[in-house]
């Protein structure tokens, strides 16, 4: 198993550089200039001169390929570079927002696991009936609703109109301000895959239900309980599981626009300013910290096979 | 005898209780409460001389102070110095404030400890800001100051180059005065510190950040403290303000104008306004020649175009006829009675006419030697108002005039990059645009210098409007500016490089418990230190 983890965490370097060399070179193809941007109308009070001066000091003349291995030998070293506009290195910068983004998406995926799952398997053991029906209707409204319509109304229904919850931000003062405040942003986030998870969970309980070794435990006298989560789920829970570290890279994603909505200070906000910014370290380094994230979550997925099915080993 | 001094004695004493009545009523400033407000952009950066973004004016305008500030109509008002000479073109002293003390309690000074802000502060900062190994922004806009002097503690001497009239209107407000212990400490981007109406407590990145009063400050603070949260949707900044947790938005969006209204929120609006416009590219043809412009120029109905644009809330626009803002020095009203403002489509088929452009297939769209009429306009997708403006022009240039007109909307860096290209390299047509709204922004517009990056996009060049404004920049008296600047808008706007549209008036909005709130010129406030709550 060491190895296992040893040899997956290696593979992470050769997929953050590849990473890193697809975001470089579409950043550098994009139009648009850091300088231009940055200065807006000022930048033609400063003779050409000066402009050239900053534009050597940060060696954005240089060759495409000299810029992109100069990055590479820095992120070697841990130097992720320093921020074009606020001039602070860009480790510091993520350091501040990706906690806040890795709370949004973890605890988006608890959420889409205590309902999604439960959900699916309740779908699946009462087939055809009022509460499968129901489940599936809401399943599809789930996957189907644009996400940032989603928190528009949440927003509305629960912080404006019964004034239950803060309509935005983090939450200060303790923790039950935070916890109040993380509750409308989870629950858009991890709408669309909770709905997911509950229509995969159905469809991989009704495969595994119709196993001739289900009856075989029903036979033995088995307790239904024991049936659906013992022998039932375990087997379905393979590709549910593996759907969930997929769909990790869509939570990520979604995160953006969620993180905007919410003003929730994430990694997601950092790099969407960063784009239209052209600020290429920040951008650099939030791909590196969103790809990092999406191996691991990867990497856990492929761990948590071990637990379910024990044929597999990862000796 | 007794009983007239008793009847006028009675008459004297109900006047004055009416009068404190009267006086009782009017709303007196309370001390105290907690200000909780909202802006959309995010803080870029605690260095105040290297600021690229709103974000980061908001919170430097609160911590910091400049030698002089300018007021919403960009007249120069005193702030860390009180009074200032202009002995000849190239020289200023100022003043300084006595008992103006940066901010004590913090990493650098114990409370009571900080000493008094004196001229080597203003030198320290202004050296610093101009030193081009430092590569900071604030330096482009004070780049001609080339001396920088204390002449005792509380006097500063500051030397140009070249005269500049506009200096103390934009160049020096800019430079915010600093420490020069937080630079050597290293706190510079940890914990700003300034002599500002607030003091910085902390920050949450992407977030908020918290400020304090500042108790030693030179000017009665009202509020205890204040909060500025960062919400970049502006819908859900107006909901944020129905349900109470903020008191006040900086920027409305103005679907939401006229509901906050109705719910008893108060608007308020900027105080001079914001130029919007159509340009040009005059170095391509077909758009290259005066008369084509001037057709189009008779083809825009501004009542029409805001009427529809901003439906919700007409006041938030007014339609513009020249660059100048009303309210400033420079406004011209006799501008709007130019010529070729008139709306007259028959005088714009005209004059397209005259030009040889008519319909000689009967496809509906003018030709010429073989070749379509068409008018490309670019607009920055940032701004809806502007994408919607370019879609109403389109559609009726390609209806009543003839001409196959698209509007294409990009993203911002995208923008930049076609319209930025000098000569004859770039393709630009038209583009609808907005920004420039400050003393100087004519002279970024419409100089021969300026062409390219963050310039004169419209690549316009006459000999005789570029001598007019130089010389006005090197006036020795606003007075002489004032004049050669509104003679230069006249032949400006004769060549019509620009069209211009409205000024649009953007609007904050407050609760009404919340006194003192206004927008300055960039539609901010620029500090908050008149603002005051009402206490329960």
């Amino acid at each position: 198993m060491l190895y296992f983890i040893i040899k997956r965490l290696l593979w992470l370097i050769p997929l953050l550089i590849g990473a890193t060399v697809i975001t470089f070179f579409i950043m550098n193809a994009a139009p648009g200039d850091p300088i231009t941007i940055m200065f807006g109308t000022s930048v033609q009070q400063l003779p050409p001169s000066e402009i050239q001066l900053i534009r050597d000091k940060w060696g954005l003349d240089d060759p495409a390929y000299v810029r992109y291995f100069r990055y590479l030998s820095n992120l070697f070293h841990g130097d992720l570079g320093v921020s074009l506009t606020a001039r602070r290195p860009v480790i510091d910068m993520l350091m501040e927002r990706v906690p806040n983004t890795v709370q949004l998406g973890i605890t988006s995926i608890i959420i889409a696991i205590l309902i999604g799952i439960p959900a699916g398997i309740i779908s699946a053991v009462k087939q055809y009936s009022l509460v499968d029906y129901s489940a599936t209707i809401l399943a599809f409204v789930g996957i189907s609703t644009p996400n940032f319509w989603l928190g528009l109304m949440l927003m509305w229904l629960f912080g404006l109109i019964l004034g239950w919850l803060p309509i935005c931000g983090m939450g200060h003062a303790g923790i039950g301000d935070s916890l109040k405040h993380l509750i409308l942003p989870t629950v858009t986030l991890g709408t669309a895959m909770t709905a997911s998870l509950a229509r995969l969970t159905r469809s991989g309980m009704l495969e595994v239900l119709r196993e001739e070794y289900i009856k075989t435990a029903r036979a033995k006298g088995l307790s239904e309980r024991v049936v659906i989560y013992k022998h039932a789920f375990r087997n379905a829970g393979i590709s549910v599981i593996t759907m969930l570290g997929l769909q990790f890279a869509a939570l990520l994603g979604g995160a953006v626009i969620v993180e905007t909505i919410f003003a929730w200070p994430g990694v997601g906000r950092l790099v969407i300013n960063a784009i239209w910014r052209r600020d290429y370290f920040v951008v650099m380094g939030s791909v590196l910290s969103l790809t990092g994230m999406y191996v691991l979550c990867n990497l856990l997925v492929d761990l948590s096979y071990g637990f379910l099915d024990p044929r597999i080993r990862y000796d | 005898m007794k009983r007239n001094l008793l009847v006028m004695v009675l008459i004297l004493a109900l006047i004055a209780a009416f009068a404190s009545c009267a006086l009782a009523d009017e709303a007196q400033p309370q001390y105290g409460g907690h200000f909780v407000w909202s802006q959309p952009y995010e803080v870029g950066t605690f260095d105040p001389h290297a600021i690229t973004d709103d974000g980061s004016t908001y919170l430097a305008w609160q911590v910091y102070e400049p030698l002089v500030s300018t007021d919403p109509y960009f007249n120069t008002i005193p702030a860390l110095a009180t009074s200032w000479e202009h002995p000849d073109k190239e020289t200023y002293i100022f003043h300084l404030r006595h008992g103006a003390y940066w901010q004590d309690g913090n990493e650098l000074w114990a409370e009571g400890e900080a000493p008094e802000v004196t001229a080597e502060d203003v030198v320290y900062s202004f050296k610093r800001a101009l030193d081009p190994d430092n590569v900071l922004v604030v330096r482009s806009m004070v780049s001609l100051i080339d001396k920088v002097e204390a002449l005792d503690k509380y006097t500063v001497r500051i030397h140009l180059s070249t005269p500049d009239i506009l200096i103390l209107k934009r160049g020096i407000p800019q430079v915010y005065i600093i420490p020069e212990e937080l630079v050597e400490n290293k706190l510079l981007m940890k914990h700003p510190i300034g002599s500002g109406p607030f003091e910085f407590v902390s920050y949450s990145p992407g977030e908020q950040v918290v400020f304090k009063k500042n108790e030693d400050y030179w000017m009665p603070v009202y509020l205890d403290g204040m909060t500025m949260r960062i919400i970049p949707e502006k819908q859900v900044a107006v909901m944020a303000l129905e349900a109470g947790d903020i008191d006040y938005i900086a920027q409305v969006s103005p679907s939401a104008v006229p509901r906050l209204k109705e719910e008893g929120f108060l608007m308020v609006p900027r105080a001079t306004g914001a130029y919007r416009y159509l340009a040009f590219n005059v170095k391509n043809l077909p758009w290259g020649n005066v008369k084509m412009r001037e057709a189009i120029a008779h083809a825009i109905n501004r009542d029409e175009l805001i009427k529809v644009v901003f439906s919700e809330v007409p006041d938030l626009a007014k339609p513009a006829y020249q660059h100048e803002s009303p309210g400033w020095s420079t406004y011209d009203p006799a501008m709007k009675k130019l010529p070729f403002w008139s709306y007259d489509m028959e005088k714009a088929k005209a004059l397209l006419e005259e030009e040889g452009w008519v319909d000689n297939n009967g496809d509906g769209i003018r030709d010429k030697n073989g070749q379509k009429l068409s008018l490309e306009i670019l607009t920055p997708s940032a701004d809806p108002n502007r994408e919607k403006i370019g879609v109403i022009l389109t559609t009726k240039f390609k209806k009543e005039l003839g001409i196959d007109a698209t509007v294409i909307s990009l993203e911002w860096g995208t923008y930049l990059d076609r319209t930025q290209v000098l000569p004859p390299k770039n393709d630009v047509q038209a583009y609808i645009l907005g920004g420039y709204s400050n003393p100087k922004g004519l002279y970024s517009l419409f100089s021969s210098k300026t062409w390219g990056p963050g310039g004169n996009s419209a690549f316009y060049s006459n000999p005789n409007v570029d001598t007019l404004m130089e010389s006005a920049l090197t006036s020795s008296s606003s007075a002489e500016w004032v004049k050669k600047w509104k003679e230069a808008q006249v032949l400006i706007y004769k060549d019509l490089p620009h069209i211009p549209l409205y000024f649009e008036y953007s609007q904050g909005a407050d609760k009404p418990t919340i006194h003192g709130c206004n927008l300055h010129h960039y539609g901010f406030n620029d500090t908050y230190r008149q603002v005051w709550m009402e206490q329960k």
